[in-house]
């Protein structure tokens, strides 16, 4: 009996301490996902104007992620790798929504968003809204950012953000967290067996 | 007079000399520049990022202290890196290329920033870039703007974690 107290302690600890300091999907407990918008909704205003509520893309697959278009690096080349998985999907891509929510809303207008997801081929939606609004979309998916400004670049300032991409399912949970590491091809097949 | 003009034709010979193996020793002549690309972006976009391998074929390190391009009002050498989950992006001051070795700049790792761009980077346009080294040597590269990035360019490999 003692010897099963001692096996549920060390499990609650091999549980527990990835838990603290996961960040990386490979690090992270199971269940981790369930931490994330508990509430399963947000609502944002999309590049037309038009208010978003998640809870209203029941039955489709969302692609969530954080970013702003004036990113030269993560940003492009996440949404460059979003377009291959849409190509490697075929007709389930049709199911599959990206959702791209700015951390920049004071440069990115909607007129900003549209042509920049519409550039890279995706069915994506660019989402903005008051810096409280988007505060809170970022808080629940525990993802986080922050404006570096900086005097010496031409640049102004720019953001370190969260690089993941939320793999949304079709009720609106949060199942995967994609890292920038992974390649377009497990990314389409983790999807497609959803 | 013979001896005058073999004389002075020595001492010609040895100021070419001098100037070769001055010239020699410019880095320039042992830098590679490999997949130079340029990521294409949307009109409105007004910044954009360069990526290439560079190569370093000489006996002493090469450092890449500043880059310059006429397509841009301002160019930058900047460093991403992913801390744990976070995507963190720095200016550098510059780049060591070890000698007879070469450095990848990559998406998530280094990158050229192209900033204040006076004309869109569209797909299929030619970008030249001009790589300029601590020992005044630089170097001319032409970057191919591509819109989509080749798969295995997005390795977050040998990044700073």
């Amino acid at each position: 009996m003692k010897n099963a107290y001692l096996l549920i302690i060390c499990l609650l600890f091999g549980i527990c301490i990835p838990f603290v300091g996961c960040q990386k999907p490979e690090d992270k407990p199971a269940g981790l996902e369930d931490a994330l918008n508990p509430q399963r909704d947000f609502t944002l205003h999309d590049q037309d104007g038009h208010v978003f509520h998640l809870s209203n893309h029941r039955g489709q697959i969302v692609l969530l992620f954080f970013g702003y278009t004036s990113c030269p690096d993560v940003c492009p080349m996440t949404l460059s790798k979003l377009a291959r998985v849409y190509k490697l999907l075929g007709p389930i891509g049709q199911k599959v929504l990206t959702v791209f929510v700015t951390v920049d809303p004071a440069r990115d207008t909607p007129e900003k968003l549209r042509e920049y997801l519409r550039y890279f081929s995706l069915n994506a939606v660019g989402l903005t809204g008051t810096k409280d609004e988007i505060d809170a979309v970022v808080d629940a998916y525990k993802a986080t950012y922050e404006k570096v400004v900086t005097n010496s670049s031409a640049l102004g300032y720019m953001f370190d953000h969260t690089d993941y991409v939320y793999l949304i399912d079709t009720q609106g949970k949060t199942i995967h967290l994609f890292h920038p590491d992974d390649k377009s091809d497990d990314m389409a097949q983790i999807i497609k067996e959803l | 007079m013979k001896m005058k003009v073999i004389l002075s034709s020595i001492l010609v010979s040895l100021v070419v000399l001098f100037l070769t193996a001055a010239y020699a020793d410019n880095l320039s002549k042992d830098i590679f520049v490999s997949n130079a690309w340029v990521q294409a972006m949307p009109p409105s976009q007004t910044t954009t990022a360069e990526y290439m391998t560079i190569a370093n074929n000489s006996s002493r390190e090469a450092i890449l202290v500043s880059v310059s391009s006429d397509i841009a009002g301002a160019t930058e050498i900047h460093q991403m890196s992913d801390m744990k989950g976070m995507m963190n992006m720095a200016q550098v001051s510059n780049v060591h290329i070890p000698a007879l070795g070469k450095v990848t700049l990559q998406p998530g790792g280094f990158h050229v920033m192209l900033i204040n761009l006076k004309k869109p980077v569209n797909q299929g346009d030619k970008v030249i870039i001009t790589l300029h080294f601590q020992d005044g040597s630089d170097v001319i590269v032409n970057a191919l703007a591509k819109k989509d990035q080749p798969e295995d360019s997005l390795s977050m490999a040998g990044m700073k974690m």
